[in-house]
């Protein structure tokens, strides 16, 4: 990181300058696919759906069996979506990313009427909010299609300001007004964790794209009384948050189901019951198979299976965060921190409320709990963000660079950190001929940093994988 | 990227540093709330969490068995099924489909429905038990459906049951669940816990920590919704915890439920009245007898408040024990102890004659007596009640020797036969007299002598006394428990006899009122001859006729029926058979009239229900105790 601040770069503004104009209106000069999509991302991906299919059948066979006489129905079901969902992924990597740039605002106005049509009862109510628009065999949540088209919106928006991202009217404000207008569409569900949820992306979004801190700390300062009023001012939420701050005190009221998962997790202990022998599911922990399916994981494989999971988690981030930094573009950097916000946010909200760190918000966890909407929608956020992570060939010469790159990045991240100094400096020719090979290899490095990773091993394989970031300084 | 000239690399790599800490920090904080919840709190966790997938089933202990002395069953338990409905797991069509399934009409329907709305919300997870004692159809119904219908538990509950109805209902007692005040009072150590019967009277009450048991507990495995579940492999349970429920222990009674029922046909033309009978060898109680009585079964059904209002409204008072829990005036039956007194204080002789002329001047004040007698020494005044000699005797002997050997013979104290709260009776003293009605007057003295004044005794004080009489002279303690027997019928523990005391008469004074107690039933002017049964077995004994006082008229009772409660209560207190007595006998008939005519007869007939086939080779004995 200090040698990042320090970094030379005067090919950056040269080379920079004549892109600009190519990329300055959508649908022009598509940057040539050269790669394929992070494989590390899609095994996770694929690996966390086999895995939910499964948990899901433990958590839900007792209930399922009882409910509709076989213990399968929800395995067919999820197994159904995991195969269509693990599909629709690979189906949309290959879909490049800057053919949303002019469906952004279409599907931003899809959302938002799906949003209207849930209010004005188009929509199927649970639990005493409307959330959900049955389409065929699925029930679509218009707040989750909000908040990948307020992604799609907001990255095409944001990647559109450029330095006009730090000024008030142009940079802040719209973006904070539409997210503002998803927001109070989801509150009027009501769905309070939905509009929380948007305005953190948002925020991130817009950290993520310079916007001044003071902006972001101000909004911050406006939207803290607001949250807590909106709180208080439903008796529900308000009870949540006392089930949240003592579940035992509330053992069979609003604290039951936290309470239940509680004594899950740490029934599981270190190692688990065992696969298949949570006794939670049996009708004691409601909604096992869906928002709670962490805790039968924590019962039943303990903490070295919630461990593991986090882990795939924290790598899907890392992955993410890889991915935005070598994206092609600030368009596909943008989309990236969003989606890789997007999922993160929820597989960390949905363990802490599982685990008793936040009030009880019904959220899935990505991937793993029941249920064909979210899987469908998560699949699809992840099958934007693979395209986002492929190789793109910015202008002529860049294979060439990528060749380099693949034939030895160990060596070349080796050397870079024993020296101390620019990788670049120790391919010279290649460097030459285009400066964004010399970023990227600095970049991979970095990236592996920042995510925890192992320096050299995975960081080699990451950058051998990803071969050239094209346009990338 | 960093295409724009705008952005600084170093500004971007800020944020984006900033963006990696957060998320670092984020899953660094699940995992650290992973590693309390399930490394370092969790076996307090999969504590509580094994506390809350296991149910303790409570395994109620069956209650022992009353038997009377012939190995007659007077109180048993018999299968039944509740019904135990949880509220919270119950939505409306599975109330309609209860109600449909246990076949009840509107009234019972709307009835449940108000019943389980009524259930507090603390109590809502709990079981509640709705239905006891359903029928057969009802609990065929509801098994086959129990499966669809989470919130329904059919539960055994065995239910007690009297197959002698009312008969002997005061003594045998009955129970029912105990209530809030009940666990207050017992505390917690009791192991009495709401739902949990406890006796309410008579044996069940006076024995409850012999019959009651030991309930067990078995811990199962279960689900949210109680349901037992079979796989308990995982949570430490390998094997379901049994701790098994210690039945209670059974109690054979001295009673004699034969001698009951022929007591019952005896005074089958009375309204109201009481019978004891106990054995003068041993103190032990063949008969406690309390008329009218009521049917236990229906007590421990659960008897409306109806039913109940009208036992209460009974003017012949169905709810009292009137062998113990009531004390009565002994009239005529208190004679012989006063002439005892007179032996023994050598006041007065077997010659001593006094002329009864119809009643007896004291002051300005003349006591009445039945009929002139004539000139009657002691005996005859015993045989024929003449109430003038003894007023005589009382002038001669006083208060206090009078009461003094009523003490001996157990009169004023309790028997401690330790049920129903028995009374002590009554023996008014001087200081009494004074205190109560400003004076004490030798009148007070003359009736104490007859029995009337101020003493008070039960049945049972008099059964006793009676036995001493008999025995010569042994008083014991009334034993209602022959012996206490485990469920297989060994041995508990036997109980003996206990003398309460040995009381020091000389032969002849007592030779001299049996002899008088002879001649009562089977003697030509004795007052219960036409009671005798000739040929039968031989009773000795002594009538009363027990006025009742003025100021204890009832007010109670319709006024076009008053005047059968101011009747006198008929008394006979004897034993039998004369010659070689086994049982003494306290036979009340309330406001019979006379006791030769009205408690006599019942008393004669019992006795020989109940002694005729053993003793009618036993000698006879005319005259005398000296005989035998």
């Amino acid at each position: 990181m200090r040698r990042a601040t320090t970094l030379p770069l005067p090919a950056a503004p040269s080379a920079s300058a004549p892109k600009r104009s190519l990329f300055a209106r959508f649908g022009q000069d598509i940057p040539k696919v050269i790669g394929p999509a992070d494989p590390i991302l899609t095994a996770a991906i694929v690996a966390l759906v086999g895995f939910g299919v499964v948990m899901v059948f433990s958590a839900s066979s007792v209930f399922a069996e009882q409910r509709y006489g076989t213990p399968f129905h929800f395995l067919i079901r999820q197994g159904a979506f995991a195969i269509l969902g693990v599909g629709a992924m690979l189906a949309i990597a290959r879909f490049d990313y800057h053919r949303y740039r002019p469906l952004t605002y279409p599907i931003l106005g899809v959302a938002v009427v799906l949003l209207v049509a849930v209010l004005v009862g188009l929509g199927r109510s649970a639990g005493g909010a409307a959330r959900w628009i049955p389409i065929g065999p699925v029930n679509v949540q218009p707040a989750e299609i909000a908040k990948l088209a307020l992604i799609l919106w907001l990255a095409y928006s944001l990647s559109k300001k450029g330095a006009q991202i730090r000024s008030f009217q142009i940079g802040f404000l719209p973006h904070v007004l539409v997210a503002g207008l998803l927001m109070l569409l989801c509150l009027k569900q009501p769905d309070f964790g939905s509009s929380v949820m948007i305005a953190l992306l948002t925020f991130v979004l817009l950290f993520t794209a310079g916007a001044r801190p003071g902006y972001l700390f101000a909004s911050v300062v406006v939207a803290l009384p607001l949250g807590y009023w909106l709180i208080t001012s439903r008796a529900y939420r308000m009870d949540r948050i006392q089930a949240f701050l003592d579940p035992f005190a509330h053992r069979y009221g609003v604290g039951y189901q936290i309470a239940e998962s509680l004594m899950s997790f740490g029934a599981g202990g270190p190692t688990g019951v065992g696969l298949g022998d949570s006794k939670q599911k049996l009708f004691y922990l409601p909604e096992a198979h869906t928002d709670f399916i962490s805790a039968i994981i924590g019962e039943e494989l303990g903490f070295v299976g919630i461990l593991a999971l986090i882990a795939v988690y924290a790598l899907i981030v890392a992955r993410g965060l890889r991915i935005a930094t070598h994206a092609a573009n600030e368009y596909g950097t943008y989309i990236a921190v969003g989606i890789t916000f997007f999922l993160g946010a929820q597989a960390f909200t949905n363990l802490a409320v599982a685990m008793g760190m936040l009030p009880t918000k019904g959220l899935v966890l990505p991937f793993l709990s029941y249920g064909g909407s979210a899987l469908l929608v998560n699949c699809a956020a992840v099958g934007i963000l693979l395209n986002v992570s492929r190789a793109r060939a910015v202008e002529g010469g860049d294979e060439v660079g990528g060749e380099l790159a693949d034939a030895d990045p160990n060596l070349a991240s080796a050397l870079a950190s024993r020296a101390g100094a620019e990788p670049a400096a120790f391919s010279p020719p290649e460097a030459a001929s285009t400066t964004t090979r010399r970023g990227a290899t600095r970049r991979n490095r970095r990236q592996g940093e920042a995510a925890g990773e192992a320096p050299a091993g995975v960081l080699g394989a990451g950058a051998k994988r990803n071969r050239v970031r094209g346009g990338t300084t | 990227m960093l295409l724009s000239p705008r952005r600084e690399v170093g500004e971007f790599r800020k944020r984006y540093k900033w963006m990696a800490l957060v998320a670092v920090v984020v899953f660094v904080l699940l995992l650290g709330r992973m590693a309390q919840l399930q490394l370092v709190e969790g076996a307090s966790w999969q504590a509580i969490a094994r506390e809350n997938i296991t149910k303790t089933i409570t395994l109620p202990a069956t209650r022992g068995i009353v038997r009377d002395a012939r190995g007659r069953v007077i109180a048993s338990n018999r299968p039944a099924y509740s019904v135990f409905l949880t509220p919270q797991l119950l939505v409306e069509e599975d109330v309609a489909r209860i109600a449909e399934l246990m076949n009840l009409d509107e009234a019972g329907r709307d009835d449940l429905v108000r019943r389980l709305a009524a259930v507090p919300t603390r109590r809502r997870t709990h079981q509640i038990e709705m239905f006891r004692d359903i029928d057969r159809e009802q609990l065929a119904a509801l098994e086959t459906h129990q499966a669809e219908l989470p919130g329904l538990d059919v539960v055994s509950r065995p239910v007690r049951t009297y197959p002698f109805g009312s008969l002997g209902a005061h003594a045998i007692g009955y129970l029912n669940e105990v209530n809030a005040d009940d666990l207050e009072r017992l505390g917690r150590e009791s192991g009495y816990r709401a739902g949990d019967v406890i006796g309410r009277m008579g044996i069940e009450k006076g024995w409850e920590s012999e019959l009651r048991g030991r309930r067990g507990h078995r811990r199962v495995l279960v689900d949210a919704r109680g349901r037992r579940q079979r796989d308990a492999r995982s949570f430490g349970i390998a094997h379901e915890e049994v701790d098994p429920p210690v039945p209670g222990h059974d109690v054979v009674l001295a009673l004699d439920m034969e001698l009951m029922r022929s007591i019952e046909r005896a005074l089958a033309g009375h309204p109201s009245g009481a019978v004891v009978v106990v054995d003068v060898h041993s103190g032990r109680v063949r008969a406690l007898y309390s008329k009218p009585t009521y049917d236990l079964n229906e007590f421990v059904a659960g008897m409306s408040r109806t039913s109940y209002q009208r036992l209460q409204d009974d003017p012949f008072r169905p709810l009292i024990d009137k062998t113990l829990y009531e004390s009565y005036f002994p009239g005529s039956t208190f004679k012989p102890f006063s002439a005892l007194a007179a032996l023994d204080e050598a006041r007065m002789d077997s010659s001593t004659r006094v002329e009864c002329i119809g009643y007896y001047q004291i002051g300005t004040d003349r006591k009445r007596c039945t009929s002139s007698h004539g000139e009657v020494d002691m005996r005859t005044a015993l045989v024929q009640s003449c109430n003038v000699y003894f007023y005589a005797l009382a002038e001669r002997v006083g208060l206090e020797p009078l009461n003094r050997h009523a003490r001996l013979f157990g009169l004023g104290e309790r028997t401690g036969i330790g049920i129903n709260s028995e009374a002590s009776g009554f023996l008014a003293t001087r200081e009494w007299y004074a205190n109560h009605f400003g004076r004490f007057r030798v009148g007070d003295t003359l009736n104490t002598a007859i029995g009337q004044g101020n003493t008070r005794a039960t049945l049972l004080q008099l059964a006793l006394a009676y036995g001493a009489l008999a025995n010569g002279g042994t008083l014991y303690k009334p034993q209602l428990v022959e012996s206490i027997r485990h469920a297989d019928g060994t041995l508990v523990e036997e109980i003996a006899p206990e003398v309460q005391r040995r009381i020091e008469i000389p032969s002849a004074h007592l030779d001299l009122i049996t002899s008088g107690l002879f001649g009562v039933v089977n003697e030509q002017g004795g007052t219960a001859y036409d009671a005798r049964i000739p040929g039968g077995v031989e009773v000795s004994g002594k009538t009363g006729t027990a006025e009742i006082q003025r100021g204890a008229m009832r007010r109670d009772v319709d006024p076009r029926r008053a005047w059968y409660f101011q009747r006198s209560h008929a008394w006979f207190a004897g034993y039998a058979p004369s010659g070689a007595p086994e049982v003494a006998i306290v036979v009340l008939v309330e406001h019979g009239g006379g006791g030769g005519r009205a408690a006599a007869p019942p008393a004669v007939r019992i006795l020989q229900d109940y002694l005729g086939d053993r003793v009618a080779h036993v000698p006879t004995l005319r005259g005398s105790r000296g005989g035998r």
